[in-house]
């Protein structure tokens, strides 16, 4: 098979490619991190022993989204050094090369690879999880809620657009090479709840 | 001689082991206790800042969940001895609701269930204890009586 216009053929390939990025026109970049309180991230390990809330208030990267348009793309990275479960000793533990290993591996990490919306306003994100240098697919539940200019401003949120994000998953720790280790079996779990509160903005 | 130095084991040893028997059985009972008194049933949160929960209070409406209002919730209600100057919050939306907000000074509630972990292997421990006194003590009183009937042949 010939072509008479092959400069048309590679116009045309050069349009696809660049309208099948996941950024559209549309589409505006919010900022995730910023002060303390744009961020609660909370984990959460439920034995017969005790549930252990953590938290953190430290995330960052970024969030595109086309909110009419229905169009996302998301990359955020925690560090696991700011991981707090409430007791000093314990979060030594958990960053140690026994469990997280927060040298080798400083960050968990979530990027995107595509994004639907749904008609009550949540989203459908699927990407790759990265955790103690494992990176899983992870289908992601968001709700994503604009945030009024007002309300914002009365918050003290600070300038620009914001959008409010919450998203629930679950992560096995088994999944991704790290092991409970035998002096705590019994009294962490291998599964955790993960909860993402995030305040993004965009400044412009 | 010998003899009363096994009677004095035994003796001893049954001492022992009544007070790990009492023991034993009082943990259960101070848990119990501690658990009525003051156990309350709690939704644990990390807490938002508090221009947050200004700003989510403006935003909520009936009808969706009230405790992330406040903060991040843990997925199901514990119950926990509040004591020593905790105390839960119960949001004007919901007052039936209490949450209990964690921070990272390290002043977290005990949990119920930690306490009856801690009473069951406390039970454990004491029940070796006693049973491991028990056959102390009897084992000393064999040794003893064999010891007078020997003196006495």
């Amino acid at each position: 098979m010939t072509h008479r216009h092959p400069e048309k053929l590679l116009v045309f390939a050069l349009a696809g490619l660049l309208t099948a990025g996941v950024s559209s026109a549309a589409e505006r970049a919010f900022a995730v991190g910023g002060e303390d309180k744009n961020t609660n991230i909370t984990f959460e390990s439920e034995t017969d022993f005790e549930t252990i809330l953590g938290h953190t208030h430290t995330a960052s990267g970024q969030v595109a989204a086309d909110l009419e348009a229905g169009t996302a793309s998301v990359d955020v990275r925690v560090p696991v050094g700011a991981l707090d479960t409430g007791i000093e000793l314990r979060n030594k533990h958990l960053q140690s090369a026994d469990w997280l290993d927060a040298k080798q591996h400083p960050d968990l990490r979530f990027v995107s690879r595509s994004a639907r919306r749904f008609d009550d306003g949540s989203w459908e994100i699927a990407g790759d999880f990265s955790l103690h240098g494992v990176t899983k697919p992870l289908t992601i539940r968001a709700l994503v809620k604009p945030i009024p200019a007002d309300a914002a401003k009365a918050a003290g949120l600070g300038k620009g657009d914001w959008l409010r994000v919450s998203t629930p998953f679950e992560v096995k720790l088994s999944d991704f090479g790290i092991e409970v280790p035998s002096k705590v079996a019994g009294r962490v779990s291998d599964v955790w709840k993960v909860k993402l509160n995030l305040f993004v903005n965009a400044k412009s | 001689m010998a003899s009363t130095g096994f009677a004095d084991t035994v003796r001893w040893a049954r001492l022992g082991a009544w007070a790990a028997l009492l023991a034993a059985l009082a943990l259960p009972l101070a848990a119990y206790l501690a658990d009525r008194w003051l156990g309350r049933e709690v939704l644990l949160i990390a807490p938002h800042d508090p221009a947050v929960v200004t700003l989510n209070r403006t935003l909520w409406s009936a009808g969706e969940p009230v405790a992330e209002v406040y903060g991040s919730p843990m997925s199901q209600p514990t119950k926990v001895l509040l004591f020593g100057g905790l105390k839960a919050l119960h949001p004007e939306e919901e007052p039936a609701l209490s949450l209990l907000p964690v921070t990272s000074n390290g002043k977290r509630p005990i949990q119920v269930r930690t306490l009856w972990w801690g009473v069951r292997l406390g039970m454990a421990v004491l029940g070796a204890a006693t049973a491991v006194l028990l056959g102390i003590s009897f084992f000393a009183l064999r040794r003893a009586r064999f010891a007078t009937t020997w003196r006495r042949a």
